[in-house]
């Protein structure tokens, strides 16, 4: 208790609680611009960083987080055009309502499902995220290791169909994280000749272009293509009242405890992330749905206005955003991409995620734990504030203009960090391969995990040979490292499990050929 | 078949795996320069990179269909080819003393056109204001040493 009311004090320092004010609404506005996403909005705020207070900076950067899945579903209620990539679901049944003058209801569904995931996944994050730290500072070499191959071979796993290109994608980050000096013979690594690189890649400038320089790309194209112009000249639908009845929050607590649920567990997983998340939870919630009409029949179809079918996939996507951080804060592994640019949020403050957080930095640490809980709180009330003013706005901005700024923001920001010329050529050209990475269908996660864990993997790896003279088999005594024996096989459980449901499936797929 | 249509037949993942093969087994070569605490490390990780990228080429010869994922090529050359160029005459105008707000305002307003915008005073007016707010924010407000006009970096050093 002592250290979450030291979290709520560092949180409701006035500067502080100002920059999480701001971090909510700026997330609510980006959210709600079609083509803009988390990752953009936290590629802009990321250099604000350098200038601010750390808790000043991290608390802007939760409030960004937190709030940039609820904006997206305004677009995608009343334009049918997502406004992020996990309100995809959110419009089916949403822009339904919105035509048959629901419009209200559906936004109020909406933001209440979007807080109700939001704190239910913040209450996990303040429960489970001390815990695992505590349970991560046992862990020495051996352990970090296998920790690191769990969180590469997770994400990689979950990628079903495309476990090559996840592969390679890994492998491409581990790569990228050997550039630079070694920590044990200073040999330079990959550096050719550049003094700029003898650190390693500048870590802030690949992420931005990684995450914002490369969406800032598919958004060109998707202007050019044209697919947004489309959504614009729709007519907007009137919003009309959006007070929810007693008995409609009743039918809906199932479905938000369920997809509460499911986004959570989704969450924690390492590169499990949103999109996971809203597809079973609006799978779930179709199941429950389609056994329920049949005691109402007068019930909208699935798919047609059903009110399940907005508060499963905004309940899930805000319920990902909080428990996502368990794994980072906890072990430092990133839950998902966003999370992954939180370190570097912290690392620009000169903090690791990771158990040590909770020792070095205890009042940070728990005033992010406890801004996940408050920003979710603050979200709905704002939201409802702002819906009108963010329709509005959506209709009036000028997207090109728009990429000109975003773009401009993201380099300087770049630039920002350590006034280095050589960083925007960094970001720019991360910001290529991230692009190109899209077009060939190459899953970005397993790349930034592998930015992300590459040194450590590699330092805790040769530490540990080091330790066994060699012997891989360290790594495996059931007696000295259970901890790392155990992570070992749920890694391998993780790369295997998709290559035997893939076989599976092509044996199943041909039987019946091969009968006939 | 002519050759053109050969070179159409190959699918993007064919290009990929090639493409990841040789990156793979340069960084293996370059690895084996490195000391002998250093280089086992980087080495296998290249030659994994070597092995998968010959298997994505491989399945793709192997699946004989073409693959459209790709998109439309002249989306492509308009918009990420384009903005790249742009972006990267930006990088070297700062990296040349050219300062900051003029390259800036140039660069500013060739993303616009690529963008779409081909009115003039919109283009003028978009550019001013998008270079004058960032400016501000990171030059004034952040305090960032954004670059400097070479002349006018002589003079303030005078």
């Amino acid at each position: 208790m002592e250290v979450l009311a030291l979290g709520l004090k560092t949180l409701c320092d006035p500067l502080v609680f100002s920059m999480l004010l701001l971090g909510v609404t700026a997330g609510l506005v980006i959210g709600t611009i079609p083509g803009l996403n988390d990752n953009i909005a936290f590629a802009v705020f990321l250099p604000f960083s350098f200038s601010l207070r750390a808790d000043m900076a991290l608390a802007l950067m939760v409030g960004v987080y937190c709030s940039t899945a609820i904006g997206g579903a305004i677009p995608a209620i009343m334009m049918r055009v997502p406004g992020t990539a996990s309100s995809m679901l959110t419009l089916i049944d949403g822009n339904a309502m919105a035509r048959k003058g629901q419009a209200g209801q559906a936004l109020s569904i909406a933001v209440t499902s979007s807080v109700v995931g939001g704190i239910v996944s913040a209450l996990v994050l303040l429960f489970f995220a001390p815990l695992l730290a505590k349970f991560a500072l046992k862990f020495g070499y051996v352990e970090n290791f296998a920790l690191g191959v769990l969180g590469l071979s997770s994400v990689v796993g979950l990628l079903s169909g495309n476990v090559l290109k996840g592969l390679v994608s890994g492998v491409l980050g581990l790569l990228v994280a050997t550039i630079g000096f070694t920590l044990k013979t200073g040999q330079p690594r990959f550096v050719f000749d550049n003094m700029n690189l003898i650190e390693g890649v500048p870590f802030v400038a690949l992420l931005i272009g990684l995450f914002g320089v490369a969406a800032l790309f598919e958004l060109v194209e998707e202007i050019l293509v044209g697919k947004r112009s489309e959504g614009g000249h729709e007519v907007i639908p009137g919003i009309g009242s959006t007070k929810l009845s007693g008995r409609l929050i009743r039918r809906l607590v199932p479905t938000w405890f369920r997809s509460s649920f499911i986004g959570s567990a989704i969450g924690i997983a390492p590169g499990a992330g949103s999109l996971m998340a809203i597809y079973v939870a609006y799978d779930q919630a179709a199941r429950a749905y389609l056994r329920r009409r049949h005691q109402a029949p007068d019930d909208p179809r699935w798919g047609e206005g059903a009110p399940e079918g907005v508060a499963a996939p905004e309940t899930a996507n805000n319920a990902v955003v909080a428990s996502s951080m368990v794994p980072l804060l906890s072990l430092g592994i990133p839950g998902n991409s966003v999370s992954a640019l939180f370190i570097a949020a912290l690392a620009i403050q000169g903090m690791v995620p990771g158990p040590l957080l909770f020792t070095e930095h205890l009042d940070i640490a728990w005033m992010i734990l406890t801004g996940f809980l408050v920003a979710n709180i603050l979200m709905g009330p704002l939201s409802y504030l702002m819906i009108n003013t963010m329709i509005r706005m959506v209709f009036s901005l000028s997207k090109e203009t728009m990429v000109a700024a975003i773009a401009l923001l993201c380099l300087t920001g770049a630039y920002a960090d350590g006034n280095n010329v050589f960083n925007i050529w960094v970001a720019l050209m991360a910001g290529a391969v991230g692009y190109g990475m899209k077009k060939f269908n190459v899953p970005l996660a397993p790349a930034i995990l592998g930015i992300v864990l590459g040194r450590k993997i590699e330092d805790s790896l040769m530490s540990s040979l080091a330790v066994s003279d060699g012997s891989w088999w360290i790594f495996l005594d059931p007696k000295s490292h259970p901890i790392s024996l155990a992570l070992l096989v749920a890694s391998a459980a993780f790369l295997v499990g998709p290559v035997l449901s893939a076989w599976r499936r092509s044996i199943t797929k041909h039987a019946p050929s091969s009968a006939n | 078949m002519s050759e053109n249509s050969n070179i159409q037949r190959l699918k993007p993942d064919a290009w990929l795996g090639g493409f990841l093969t040789v990156v793979g087994l340069w960084a293996a070569r370059e690895a084996t320069s490195f000391d002998e605490f250093s280089w086992v490390y980087p080495f296998a990780l290249s030659a994994a990179l070597a092995v998968l990228g010959a298997a994505i080429g491989l399945r793709a010869f192997k699946a004989g269909r073409n693959d459209k994922s790709m998109g439309d090529a002249r989306v492509f050359l308009q918009g990420a080819v384009a903005m790249t160029l742009v972006l990267a005459l930006w990088v070297t105008a700062l990296d040349q003393g050219l300062g900051y707000v003029g390259p800036t305002f140039v660069a500013v307003v060739a993303l616009l056109w690529i963008t779409g915008i081909r009115d003039r005073r919109r283009l003028l007016v978009n550019g001013l204001g998008v270079t004058v707010g960032v400016f501000v924010l990171f030059g004034i407000i952040f305090a960032t040493p954004l670059p400097v006009l070479e002349p006018l970096q002589i003079l303030i050093r005078q």
